[in-house]
């Protein structure tokens, strides 16, 4: 034995410490010192003692990796200080590589040797700052430094450990609906950022939740992503987020493979259950360090549908596709599991999921109140005249002017639901263009009529609801100014208001909802305001006009209705009689009781239907093609039914999903 | 013993203080916080309410909660890393009297007395590092750690010597270490960064031993699924005669496959320790250069050396290496040496 060569990377047997990894081997005249580490530790071995090699040379890759030395050879003086530091680690650690010396402590010197000395007091403040930055007292999550608006929930905090610690950071998140997954995905990426593991991120969401994804970054976890559409917007920025049918067309897909990225979420990741699809093969071909899959619904009609996402995340935990059908599927059935524990003690190699009984955090109730106004005589001679010229225009033949009316059309449809002044500014800014000059004696009618109505029944309305109880209260409005009008009147009602709208700045928000927390009884808020903003210690919510998207709706309860919400909530829906909302409401409320679902399900249930038309464009085609209230009525039932038939298919798919996971009585497999 | 929470809060109330703020306690776990102008314009307010625990934050609903994790906190600690990464400081001293120096320091066959003094700051610098480990599995840590390092350097042909004493004796007439110019000090810096990239060897020997083996246990993995996967399109192979050329072709895309992904896996557990510089310190300690004298024939004078921030003698110059030491005898030709120089000197006569 004491003739052997040893080498650093091969792997030995110690009698009494098992086998080790060589790491350094020192020479010596009579016998060689053997620096290993061994399950137990690091110990010091004289290469005389009776080792037994294993396995010989480790594979390439760990050998490179540990006995790389520095570019500049022993003799050559390095050039830098980093350099000088990466010789240094060849040598004690075996690699140059694995140290990274931030090049900024020249900024420090700089400022030395200039003589520029901060006092003793700063200096011990931002040394102190950096310990608490460090302090493992409280999480050991270094993320939460860094974000804003994101409560602490001990099953998020676990399953972040979970997917860093134990899996490697290639995971499968398939907590159930409502439990935020999208914040523990982004508190993964916040974590692998700062650590320095992961430089650039690739998101893949479905086209709906692109802006969303972007914002929630950007507000949460302060970090700016791009939205890449085109094959030139690859290379763009550190962090970009694309819709999975546009990453996976040829155009794109061969840029995305010729780029690096070290991590992939991809949200929605259902949608990647069938292995023969394009999108499927797409992202089985990314080469990436870190997968992260989002799903609350990972088997949706067949066991193959889990088998393939765990290829995604790695190949082989589950076996080939064969030994998985033979030992966990039920022949004949292919929704059914058998052998669930061990398939259960597989998937948490892979998969974190907790069950909202499993979550440590209570969900309080939603109390839902739809308040029904009637509109004055001019209020719905102006709405009657706005439907009947939306009506009029769309329904000409010549699609040209159709489309281009549209947008504008659509617009002033949602504007005379929500206030007359939100139309009035439209309708001022149509008089004044050129473009709609066919037209225009038309819009100059709306716009006189619009005019001339100072007051709306529903901000009467507002008004006496928030005499009955001096609460908190948010009243949203999508338009920036019904929510002007709003506030004007409310003030001189002696209300404090504070006001939260898109053209604020940052900090102005900020201020804002500070504001608010402190001495405001009423929030007017913009949809902006329904956007990553923290808002639970109010549990009143006024949807003063109703967005014909339910995801928009249900982002504004999600203000005040998420984790951490400690009292039932109070949603207040106003709306008028024989209005666009009013039959919007009637289908998500009455029809599929959306104010009873948790958040995130009815994004699920929407996923089920066609991405095209979206749900705003069906409303509105639905309202504007129709010739009478009786065909109106009948075509948002069908609609109605449409909705229904979706929420009874997920609702089945959450059933079976329970099934699966929630095995060992109704425990998941975290 | 201060709790961790009481510490956050006397950091918040010293950082804001120096920022012009005024703090006042309110209430148990809570600050009152009137903001100076300079305040004003950072957080667009005049006042805040801090509470530094949950239920302070509960009870009190205007509160905002500055705990770490807190959006409030790191915008505090932004505030305190704007300033302070570079600071001077004169040690205090523990003790003026030279007492101690006699008492500390032996003399094995001889008295001494001192004859002058000549005081003088010592400088040092302080390199304050931050190390972060991070790797793909449990051990995600970051640690400060500190090192002391003193600029002995300066005048390279006189290390240890008089001269060199008063050469930094400079720092005194309130010059600083920056006029031993950027290489010195960018030794020093390397000198530190290197000792620290030793000293933590062992914890990344360690780490890179925990990758290799979860490397090993992936790889393993994508062999025994890849070989199978194999296995079966080789068994289709046989079975299926005239698709033949194309589960050849489907092989060759599983053995590239495992190629690509094991390659990717190896830069999943690779670990990497990061290594900055947060602060540089320069602290100046008082120092006395004390001239002695034998008090019998032959009467030889010879130097020792005393640190008044620590009250301790750092010893006497041997007249035979010039190191300093703390134990000291007079040789017969009248030499002040060392223990092992004497020990030398009497071998040789």
């Amino acid at each position: 034995m004491g003739n052997q060569e040893f080498t650093v990377g091969h792997r030995v047997v110690h009698r009494l410490f098992g086998e080790g990894l060589i790491v350094d081997v020192r020479k010596g005249v009579l016998h060689d010192v053997l620096e290993v580490v061994f399950p137990c530790g690091v110990k010091r071995i004289v290469s005389t003692y009776p080792l037994v090699e294993t396995k010989g040379a480790a594979r390439n890759s760990d050998a490179q990796q540990i006995s790389s030395v520095s570019p500049q050879g022993p003799e050559q003086k390095p050039a830098t200080l980093g350099e000088a530091l990466a010789s240094i680690a060849a040598r004690e650690w075996g690699s140059a590589e694995l140290l990274e010396w931030d090049e900024r402590y020249a900024d420090i010197l700089k400022v030395y040797e200039e003589g520029r000395f901060d006092s003793t007091e700063d200096f011990s403040l931002r040394m102190e700052a950096e310990r608490f930055a460090l302090d493992r007292g409280f999480t050991q999550l270094v993320a939460f430094q860094y974000v804003r608006d994101v409560d602490r929930h001990t099953h998020q905090v676990a399953a972040c450990l979970k997917v860093l610690r134990e899996l490697g950071g290639r995971a499968l998140l398939a907590d159930e609906v409502g439990l935020g997954k999208t914040v523990e995905a982004g508190l993964i990426l916040k974590e692998y950022l700062l650590r320095g593991l992961v430089k650039r991120a690739l998101i893949l969401v479905p086209v709906s939740l692109l802006t969303q994804w972007r914002e929630e970054l950007w507000n949460k976890f302060m970090l700016r992503a791009t939205v890449a559409a085109g094959p030139d917007d690859w290379g763009k920025g550190s962090l970009i987020i694309a819709s999975i049918d546009g990453a996976k067309g040829l155009r794109n897909r061969e840029r995305i493979l010729e780029q690096v990225f070290d991590i992939l979420i991809v949200d929605e990741a259902h949608r990647l259950r069938n292995h023969k699809t394009v999108a499927w093969k797409f992202v089985h071909g990314l080469d990436v360090k870190y997968v992260l899959l989002l799903t609350a619904t990972p088997v949706q009609n067949d066991l193959r549908e889990l088998f393939n996402l765990v290829t995604l995340l790695r190949p082989g935990t589950l076996g080939t596709y064969r030994s998985f059908r033979k030992q966990f599927m039920v022949r004949g059935d292919r929704r059914l599991a058998k052998n669930t524990h061990s398939l259960s003690r597989l998937l948490s190699e892979v998969m974190v999921r907790t069950s909202r009984s499993q979550a440590e955090v209570p969900f309080t109730k939603r109390i839902v109140q739809n308040i029904v106004f009637h509109l004055s005589e001019e209020e719905r001679r102006l709405y009657n005249s706005v439907s009947d010229l939306v009506r009029e225009m769309l329904g000409q033949e010549e699609t040209n002017i159709a489309r281009q009316w549209y947008f504008t059309l659509l617009v002033l449809q949602k504007e005379i639901g929500s206030s007359s002044f939100a139309a009035l500014r439209t309708l001022e800014r149509i008089c004044s263009n050129p473009l709609y000059e066919a037209a225009k004696d038309r819009f100059r009618e709306l716009y006189d009529m619009a005019r001339s109505i100072q007051h709306n029944s529903k901000c009467q309305g507002l008004l006496g609801l928030l005499e009955q109880r001096k609460e908190k209260v948010i009243v949203f409005t999508q338009f920036k100014s019904t929510l002007d009008y709003l506030k004007e009147v409310l003030e001189r009602a002696g209300t404090s208001v504070a006001v939260f709208h898109g053209s604020l700045s940052a900090s102005d928000k900020d201020e804002a909802i500070v504001s608010f927390k402190r001495s405001a009884q009423v929030l007017l808020s913009t949809e902006a305001g329904g956007e990553g903003r923290n808002l639970q210690f109010c549990r009143r919510v006024i949807n003063y006009d109703l967005p014909w998207n339910p995801m928009r709706i249900e982002q504004r309860i999600g203000r005040v209705h998420r984790l951490g919400q400690k009292q039932d909530i109070q949603i207040f829906n106003f709306t008028t009689e024989d209005t666009v909302e009013s039959y919007v409401l009637e289908i998500l409320h009455k029809k599929i009781s959306m104010f009873e679902l948790v958040v995130g399900e009815m994004d699920l249930i929407l996923g089920t239907l066609d991405d095209k038309p979206s749900f705003e464009e069906a409303v509105f085609h639905i309202w504007a093609t129709s010739r009478n209230t009786e065909e109106v009525k009948r075509r948002f039932s069908t609609f109605g039914a449409t909705l229904l038939y979706a929420k009874n298919r997920y609702e089945k798919v959450k059933d079976l999903d329970g099934r699966i996971f929630d095995v060992e009585s109704g425990r998941g497999t975290r | 013993m201060i709790s961790e929470r009481g510490r956050l809060e006397d950091f918040v109330r010293r950082l804001l203080t120096q920022k012009g703020a005024t703090v006042a306690t309110v209430g148990k776990d809570l600050l009152e916080v009137r903001l100076g102008e300079q305040l004003k314009q950072k957080f667009k307010r005049e006042s805040l309410l801090l509470a530094f625990s949950e239920e302070a934050a509960t009870q009190v609903q205007e509160a905002e909660l500055a705990m770490p994790g807190s959006y409030l906190f790191s915008h505090l600690l932004s505030l305190a890393r704007e300033k302070g990464a570079t600071c001077k400081t004169v040690a205090s001293e523990k003790t003026k009297s030279l007492n101690p120096f006699l008492k500390q320091t032996r003399f094995t066959n001889f008295n001494v007395e001192i004859i002058d003094r000549e005081g003088y700051h010592h400088a040092f610098v302080r390199f304050h590092f931050l190390i972060s480990y991070c790797t793909v599995d449990s051990t995600h840590e970051i640690r400060s750690v500190l090192y002391d390092i003193a600029l002995k350097r300066v005048s390279p042909e006189a290390d240890g010597s008089r001269e060199h004493m008063i050469f930094e004796s400079a720092t005194l007439q309130g010059e600083c270490l920056p006029s031993v110019g950027h290489d010195a000090l960018l030794a020093a810096l390397e000198g530190a960064g290197s000792y620290l990239v030793a000293r933590i060897r062992h914890k990344v020997f360690a780490l890179t031993a925990r990758g290799s083996g979860l490397l090993e246990t992936e790889l393993g993995r994508l062999e025994v699924y890849y070989r199978r996967l194999i296995d079966e399109q080789h068994g289709s192979t046989l079975e299926v005669g005239s698709r033949s050329g194309e589960n050849r072709e489907r092989i060759e895309n599983c053995k590239r496959e495992w190629q690509r992904k094991a390659s990717t896996e190896s830069t999943r557990f690779r670990p990497r320790v990061g290594l900055s510089l947060i602060g540089l310190e320069e602290i100046c300690a008082p120092r006395s250069l004390l001239t002695l004298r034998v008090d019998a024939h032959p009467f030889t004078e010879f130097y020792g050396l005393f640190d008044h921030a620590s009250g301790n003698a750092m010893g006497a110059f041997c007249q035979g290496c010039s190191e300093l030491s703390m134990l000291m005898s007079l040789d017969r030709s009248g030499a002040v040496l060392c223990g092992s120089c004497a020990v030398r000197s009497q071998k040789e006569s």
